[in-house]
């Protein structure tokens, strides 16, 4: 215990001291506090429309401008903001949930059940997984909880198949074996010995996951399949905003600044943790 | 190698078949139907209708059928466009697709290689920052983002590219730029990566050694196993850009597949649906083998049995 705490507050100094990757790592969380707290500061909400003024430039009253039926753009982007962060992380854990607990299996009880299950997941690689997603979200309806489901179903592929090499690898070590002549139950073996050392790699590639599925569900929401309005997210915001940019650009830049931004911090924060945890790694 | 081309020909038959069952009966139990209107049909009509599609039989006895006809190449008639087949629209509108798709990959490969080359041999010099830098942003843009603000300063406020539209060379552009740009960058990443790995190897030591001269070195010797891990990323781009075009056809107001399958999804359109999932899912699984294929020729370490 000791030794595995140390590995991980060595791959913690060595994060920090990535310059790049902690200017991310504090923009990420002023973005994420933004858009947690940013809402019950400023007096619009979501979805108070004020027909009236339409769509306004950025002013002092709406810091960045109103849309075409007078909503608060900033409050928007801050709700977008949230919506993306929170189905990155969720559809995330999903993802992570599925691929770890798969690929352990795979790789633990090896033999012809790995054979199988890996073809399985070579089968499912080789498919147009989007097209699933589309048709799971017209058949399941489209709200935000299908979303995330969805989503993580189909991005645990990597997931299984990186936990499962890690498990091949460490299954016939000494410390594995010992726990099995003390006669540990596989199960513990798995939760308690496997999946912990078994770990690094796949954190890494959940960061980078993050972004990825950030992308995946705005692209969701441009299409009309995502979020559904009065509520948006940043994708469905750029949709908006892509439809109207002749008249009002500022209702495209805004939220695709923010977008990117988040995007930037995430991919940035996934490489420094890679460099951190396992320099050699190729993600 | 002609029996493992065989064998994988012939794995996807069953994945195909397990494919069209699942789509099939998923588009089916959705809510609504192809002949949903805003004022309801007549029972009478709508089970004229029902009848003259087969709907108002059981699912398997559907299924069964489609897959006998799609067998013969016939993927039916669509529901939501009359007087059109499924076959029809897939080959008037996939040339467009594709065309889009080939260059954008093409594009993807020339810059990512191109870059990725240069980022390896001067690694951790000004070039190699740039290009990766370069890379980041086209990893960290999507391309709707990007689409859309391109055609903001070329089309609009340039007013050298046209905003959208099919038919002339000059509409090309944009899609094409957008679609390949986060390709380009994951290239140029897996192609610095490859060649990094290989240029510090022994045989490149060797040639050096040897008095073998730097261009090809580099050219030839490195260059051949670091283009490997691209090699491998072809399948995937490929389909990659194919679903991307989905957004992309949209936004430049493209004539080409990608459009109809959001649109007869929602539409509940369940020929539609099907036929595009089905002519996806082949294509990309024959190109995937393809990819794999061409592999075992550039890597002399991998046999496939």
């Amino acid at each position: 215990m000791n030794k595995s705490k140390s590995f991980w507050t060595q791959a913690i100094r060595r994060f920090l001291r990535n310059k790049r990757a902690f200017i991310a790592l504090i923009i990420l969380c002023l973005l994420m506090l933004a858009s947690l707290l940013g809402p019950y500061f400023i007096k619009y909400s979501y979805y108070a429309q004020d027909l009236i003024i339409g769509a306004t430039s950025p002013s002092r009253d709406h810091l960045l401008g109103t849309d075409t039926l007078g909503r608060d753009l900033l409050v928007r982007i801050m709700y977008g903001g949230r919506i993306s962060i929170l189905i990155g992380v969720l559809a995330t854990s999903v993802a992570l949930f599925i691929g770890v607990f798969y690929g352990t299996v795979a790789g633990y009880i090896g033999g012809r059940t790995d054979n199988v299950m890996m073809r399985v997941v070579d089968m499912l690689y080789a498919l147009p997984y989007m097209f699933f997603v589309i048709i799971l979200m017209v058949v399941f309806g489209r709200n935000i909880l299908n979303l995330f489901l969805a989503l993580g179903a189909v991005e645990w592929l990597t997931t299984s198949r990186i936990t499962r090499g890690q498990v091949l690898s460490l299954k016939n070590k000494e410390f594995i074996e010992a726990a099995k002549a003390c006669g540990t139950k596989p199960i513990f073996i798995i939760f308690r010995h496997l999946i912990p050392n078994a770990i690094s790699p796949v954190v890494v590639y959940a960061t980078l996951l993050i972004p990825e599925i950030i992308i995946f569900e705005s692209f969701l929401s441009f299409l009309g399949l995502g979020v559904q309005p009065p509520m948006c997210s940043l994708g469905s915001l750029v949709a908006d905003g892509s439809k109207l940019m002749e008249l009002f650009p500022w209702l495209l830049i805004f939220p695709c600044s923010v977008l990117t931004l988040l995007l930037f911090c995430l991919n940035f924060i996934g490489d420094g943790l890679r460099d951190a945890i396992d320099p050699k790694m190729k993600l | 190698m002609i029996k493992y081309t065989f064998k994988r020909l012939l794995a996807i038959i069953p994945v195909m078949l397990l494919l069209s069952f699942f789509t099939f009966i998923m588009i089916h139990i959705a809510p609504g139907g192809p002949f949903d209107t805003e004022r309801k049909l007549p029972p009478e009509v709508m089970k004229n209708i029902e009848k003259k599609y087969h709907l108002d039989e059981p699912l398997l006895k559907q299924y069964l059928r489609y897959v006998g006809s799609a067998l013969k190449g016939d993927l039916g008639p669509s529901f939501k466009f009359p007087g059109t087949t499924v076959s029809g629209i897939i080959r008037e509108s996939f040339p467009k697709t594709m065309l889009l798709g080939v260059c954008s990959l093409i594009l993807a490969l020339i810059i990512g290689v191109t870059a990725g080359t240069i980022a390896a041999y001067y690694q951790n010099s000004i070039k190699d920052h740039i290009s990766m830098s370069i890379s980041m942003i086209g990893i960290c843009i999507p391309n709707f983002v990007m689409a859309p603000l391109l055609v903001l300063i070329f089309a609009l406020y340039l007013n050298i590219l046209p905003v959208a539209g099919w038919g002339k060379a000059s509409n090309l552009i944009l899609p094409i730029f957008c679609l390949a740009l986060p390709y380009a960058a994951y290239i140029s990443r897996l192609q610095r990566g490859g060649m990094l790995e290989i240029l510090r190897q022994d045989y490149i030591q060797t040639a050096r050694a040897k008095g073998m001269s730097e261009k090809r070195i580099v050219l030839i010797h490195a260059f051949k196993g670091g283009v490997l891990p691209v090699i491998s990323f072809l399948g995937p781009a490929l389909s990659g850009i194919l679903v991307g075009s989905l957004v992309i056809e949209t936004i430049f107001g493209i004539p080409g597949t990608g459009r109809f399958l959001v649109q007869s999804s929602l539409n509940r359109d369940y020929t539609m649906v099907m036929g595009m999932v089905l002519f996806y899912s082949i294509i990309i699984l024959l190109l995937n083998l393809l990819v794999d294929i061409i592999y075992t020729f550039l890597d002399p370490r991998i046999r496939y049995e």
